[in-house]
């Protein structure tokens, strides 16, 4: 019962945040200058008539609340309003642009939590060891290696000097997964080399101290073989912010792929980001950020979730 | 307490080792730490037969816990040295590999660890942490493990098993988890059990419930069990022998009735002067012992008590004395100016005259009570 | 979140002692507070790229907007005919745009470190001390922050506002605000219980002077712990801008020369336009977390507590 009642509080609280972010940016759109009847128009824009015009169709004129007002009623019936440059749906530019984002994202983090675990148990296990410095110190590296500096490592390795893999451009899975995974996977080297290290640094030093909770004595004074020490004693009370940060990456890894997307040319939701504000189309902008904001929201959610059936004593308190 | 004696002999025979279940000779664990080697355990010797119990007794960093664990095998880290010899049952076990003693632990010895609520995983199932050394050692099926485990849980007088066992640790009260870690100690049929303050973090009211508990399965099981506690009280009715720790050295070793009645360590009598006893006036002074533990890096070069003894004399300072055997045989102390002894009672007078705090205020409580050990 | 620093253990960053022993082989752990190699290392690096930055108008370099085509028709390899790391595809020297990059670096994260703790810092320090709506408040809008996608709101910002360096480095700063808020709100709940800060109240100090006298000395140590990671972040996010080509480009920046080196990269591989600022800005943004992370370990500012 509990569980079920602290979830739905929670979701309750999130969908609040959905509803501030949508805001704001609906806000932040209109506040900020740059008129995207300028950009419809163009030269014709002094021309009054067809100026106010345009305005009335866009609902432009009306009050800022209820302009908003109707943005909200119809982003709930799954209508995000038409691009003011390119005649297409927000919606169908969305579903164009998702899939390499997604594919990208969770590739990423899918690769660097099966990379990160093992090697943050190999570190603190061997706390102080070689292996545990050769880790820290790669992994405090990769931290500070910009993903766009390090892109520009790999692709003059990989993609000009011994030709491995695309440098630029996306294949669709539709073409098969070969060359799919080609087309991506220097932008993903990029993305799980710098998760990578984040998620070992921190896994690392959680396991380190639970390593040396008196459990852990307990249980390796049973005659347990090490690796299940580490998986069942260890790996479960050590996963706690590994796993809170694993699901704040979501969020910035969307938005975060922006510039790998401009870079390797990836037709993701980051480009169209970029492009929508540069050509000043509001309602491509706020769609994105609002897909983005609820793609969070849920995951974390999901996190949340994950968290209380990771630890029982949450269980208790959160109800 | 009857001890199956004839039973002893013929399991110790089957075992196919003659002698005591655990023979430790001069063992030794230092730490290597920035600021020079803490020598924690220093050149401690004892035996241990099956079917015994032995009380190991000392202050908080009197090395009693450290040595408990290094025996066992259990410190691990490039900065632990042990040194000396630990054998159970014939086997060396200092310098063995943590795979051959992983073969040990569990089904041969196993500890009871301080503190319940520490010492248990929080976030498994009270079922699952007794059942995978079962699973593990044993091979048992799932099912079998989960009876076993119950029945385990209900030998360690836990009402209501079923229930328990698909509980977490925090849902079970701290004296309830002491049964639990019991049980599990337990699990593997261990003939040598280590419990290390095993009842310090309880309430008052369950520790006595927990000692019995101890005592019944080791009767049960016919274990040979190490009680490690700072509580001279814990081990007065419960053990075969008593060593009594102090500074990384036994200072005081013999069979516990002989302990208690003819006290010959200052030190082992300050622990006794420190302890409220029922038969004394309610308002009896409690007899602190001034000072603090020994640095353990720079020991003193003498008796590492000298320089809180109320008996210390020059000699003290200067010669460490031997661990030597009293009249009565099987009772060794480490003593120059023992308590009780002519040379004793001299030196606490000579101290008291020249107004030497601790001796003074000790010269009192004996006065205070006229049964007093001295 | 408890216990973020022990006001005991404020141990200064004092030089390593001058035996030579202490540094490499020794087997002793690194004393508390000192730096340790790889920490004078990181501190020479950005002490020197600073000093570069400051006097580069007088430093004997060539002017980073005056372009050379003397040596080739455009890009020559580092040391060649009197440019130490030869010229990029416009012909400007890359030595003397790494030291003018340097200072757009520099200006972003100063601008960020002191807007970034001042302002941040204060709401934290408030919301924390105070409780109520005002803590309230603050955590909702962090809340709300964390879903909402900072890259994108940096970009519609330099984007709407334009592109000029107090814009990236104003927007920057507002992206960082929420974080700073966060750490001082958590140092500030904590040290309002402590027991000094109960004896003071119970010696009839005022709530301003316990707030300033009492509290703030000991949050600026995980403020300012936490600002030198959020240096490195913001200066890798202002290079994220340039690289995109959203800044002015008249602004020399690293991001910038990335960018400008990102196509000879691909049709002459002539490689070094693009490595010689990527490498820079790596170097950079490594020494700040190195002294970072020593810092944090001097004043024993947890890791988790960020």
């Amino acid at each position: 019962m509990g569980i079920l009642k602290g979830a739905v509080t929670r979701l309750l609280k999130l969908l609040a945040v959905v509803l501030v972010v949508s805001f704001l940016t609906f806000s932040l759109t209109k506040l900020l200058p740059g008129d995207p009847v300028v950009v419809l128009l163009g030269p014709q824009y002094s021309n009054v008539e067809l100026r106010e015009a345009v305005q009335e169709d866009l609902g432009l004129n009306r009050p800022f609340l209820v302009q908003y007002g109707q943005y909200l009623g119809n982003a709930v019936q799954g209508d995000l309003g038409r691009s003011y440059t390119s005649s297409f749906k927000t919606t169908t530019l969305l579903k164009q642009k998702l899939p390499a984002t997604i594919e990208l994202m969770l590739l990423a983090q899918l690769f660097s939590f099966v990379l990160a675990v093992p090697l943050a148990m190999l570190s603190a296990f061997r706390s102080n060891s070689r292996t545990d410095k050769a880790i820290t110190t790669a992994s405090f590296g990769l931290i500070a290696l910009p993903g766009y500096a390090f892109a520009v490592f790999l692709v003059y390795f990989f993609a000009l000097r011994f030709n491995f893999f695309p440098a630029i451009g996306f294949r669709p899975l539709s073409d098969g997964i070969g060359p799919n995974l080609r087309s991506i996977a220097l932008p993903l080297a990029v993305l799980v080399a710098g998760l990578t290290a984040v998620y070992t640094r921190l896994l690392r030093s959680d396991l380190i101290s639970t390593l040396q909770e008196d459990f852990i004595l307990m249980a390796r004074s049973k005659g347990l073989p090490t690796w299940h020490i580490l998986l069942r004693h260890a790996f479960r009370p050590s996963s706690f912010s590994l796993i809170t940060v694993f699901g704040i990456q979501f969020g910035t890894l969307i938005g975060g792929a922006v510039i790998l997307e401009q870079f390797f040319v990836l037709p993701g939701i980051g480009s169209l980001a970029i492009e929508s504000i540069l050509k000043r189309d509001y309602l491509v902008v706020q769609g994105v950020v609002l897909v983005i904001a609820i793609s969070f929201v849920l995951v974390n959610f999901l996190i949340d979730i994950l968290y209380s059936i990771l630890d029982p004593r949450v269980r208790r308190t959160g109800a | 307490m009857t001890k199956p004696q004839a039973t002893s002999r013929v399991l110790t025979a089957t075992s196919g080792h003659e002698g005591p279940l655990l023979q430790v000779d001069d063992f030794r664990t230092h730490f290597e730490t920035p600021t020079g080697i803490v020598k924690a355990v220093d050149g401690v010797s004892f035996t241990l037969k099956r079917g015994d119990t032995l009380g190991i007794v000392g202050e908080s960093g009197s090395g009693k816990t450290v040595l408990a664990r290094s025996v066992m095998g259990l410190l691990t880290g490039k900065n632990v040295i042990r040194s000396g010899s630990a054998r159970y049952n014939g086997t060396e076990l200092v310098g063995a590999s943590e795979s051959q003693l992983r073969d040990l632990w569990g089904t041969e010895m196993a500890m009871v660890f301080q503190d319940p609520m520490t010492s248990l995983n929080p976030v498994l199932k009270v079922g699952r942490q007794i059942t995978e050394g079962l699973r593990y050692h044993l091979k048992l099926s799932k099912a079998e493990a989960r009876a076993q485990a119950r029945q385990l849980l209900d030998s360690v007088g836990i009402p209501d098993p079923n229930r328990r066992i698909s509980q977490y640790p925090h849902e079970l009260s701290g004296g309830m988890r002491q049964r639990v870690t019991i049980a599990i100690a337990l699990a593997c049929g261990p003939t040598l059990l280590f419990a290390d303050e095993p009842t310090t973090a309880l309430d008052v009211t369950v520790q006595a419930q927990i000692l019995d508990l101890l005592q019944r399965q080791q009767i049960e099981r016919f274990m040979a069990m190490v009680l490690v506690t700072h509580d001279l009280g814990v081990v007065a009715g419960r053990t075969d022998h008593i060593a009594v720790m102090y500074a990384g050295q036994i200072v005081e070793y013999a069979p516990t009735r002989e302990l208690f009645a003819n006290v010959l360590m200052p030190y082992t009598d300050a622990l006794l002067h420190s302890i409220p006893k029922l038969s004394q006036p309610s308002h009896t002074r409690l007899q602190s012992i001034g000072g603090r533990p020994p640095d353990l890096i720079n020991p003193p070069s003498g008796c590492r008590f000298a320089p809180r003894c109320p008996y210390v004399q020059p000699k003290c300072t200067s010669e460490m004395p031997p661990l030597q055997e009293a009249e009565t045989p099987g009772h060794f102390y480490r003593c120059w100016f023992p308590v009780g002894t002519d040379a004793g009672r001299e030196a606490l007078a000579q101290n008291a005259a020249l107004g030497i705090p601790a001796a003074v205020s000790l010269t009192q409580t004996l006065a205070d009570k006229p049964g007093g050990t001295a | 979140m408890t216990d973020l620093v022990s006001p005991t253990d404020g141990v200064a960053i004092t030089p390593p002692p001058p035996s030579t022993e202490s540094g490499r082989k020794s087997k002793k752990p690194k004393k508390p507070g000192a730096l340790g190699v790889g920490g004078w290392v990181a501190a020479i690096w950005l002490i020197t790229l600073s000093a570069g930055a400051l006097l580069a108008p007088w430093l004997p370099i060539d002017d980073p907007a005056k372009t050379d085509f003397s040596v080739a028709k455009n890009n020559s390899s580092p040391f060649t005919a009197g440019h130490l790391l030869g010229t990029d595809n416009n012909g400007y020297d890359i030595f003397a745009r790494i030291i003018w990059g340097g200072r757009v670096s520099l200006v972003v994260a100063a601008g960020v470190l002191i807007i970034g703790m001042v302002v941040g810092g204060t709401i934290g320090l408030l919301a924390g001390f105070f409780r109520g709506k005002s803590e309230a408040v603050l955590m909702a809008s962090v809340d709300v922050f964390l879903a909402f996608p900072a890259l994108i709101l940096l970009i519609a910002i330099v984007a709407f506002m334009g592109a000029d360096l107090l814009n990236v480095v104003l927007g920057i700063s507002l992206v960082s605000i929420p974080a700073f808020a966060r750490i001082s709100r958590a140092s500030t709940l904590t040290y309002s219980q402590r027991e000094f800060v109960l004896a003071a109240r119970a010696a009839g100090a005022s709530q301003k002077r316990i707030l300033v006298r009492e509290i703030l000395p000991n949050v600026i140590l995980p403020l300012l712990a936490f600002g030198l990671l959020v240096v490195g972040i913001a200066i890798v996010a202002e290079g994220s801008l340039a690289f995109l080509g959203l800044t002015s480009t008249e602004t020399i920046s690293w991001g910038g020369m990335i960018n400008g080196g990102k196509k000879p990269l691909q049709q002459e591989n002539i490689a070094h336009t693009a490595m010689i600022p990527a490498v820079t800005m790596f170097l950079t943004v490594l020494a700040v977390n190195l002294l970072g992370d020593r810092f944090r370990s001097a004043f024993d500012v947890k890791d988790s507590a960020l």
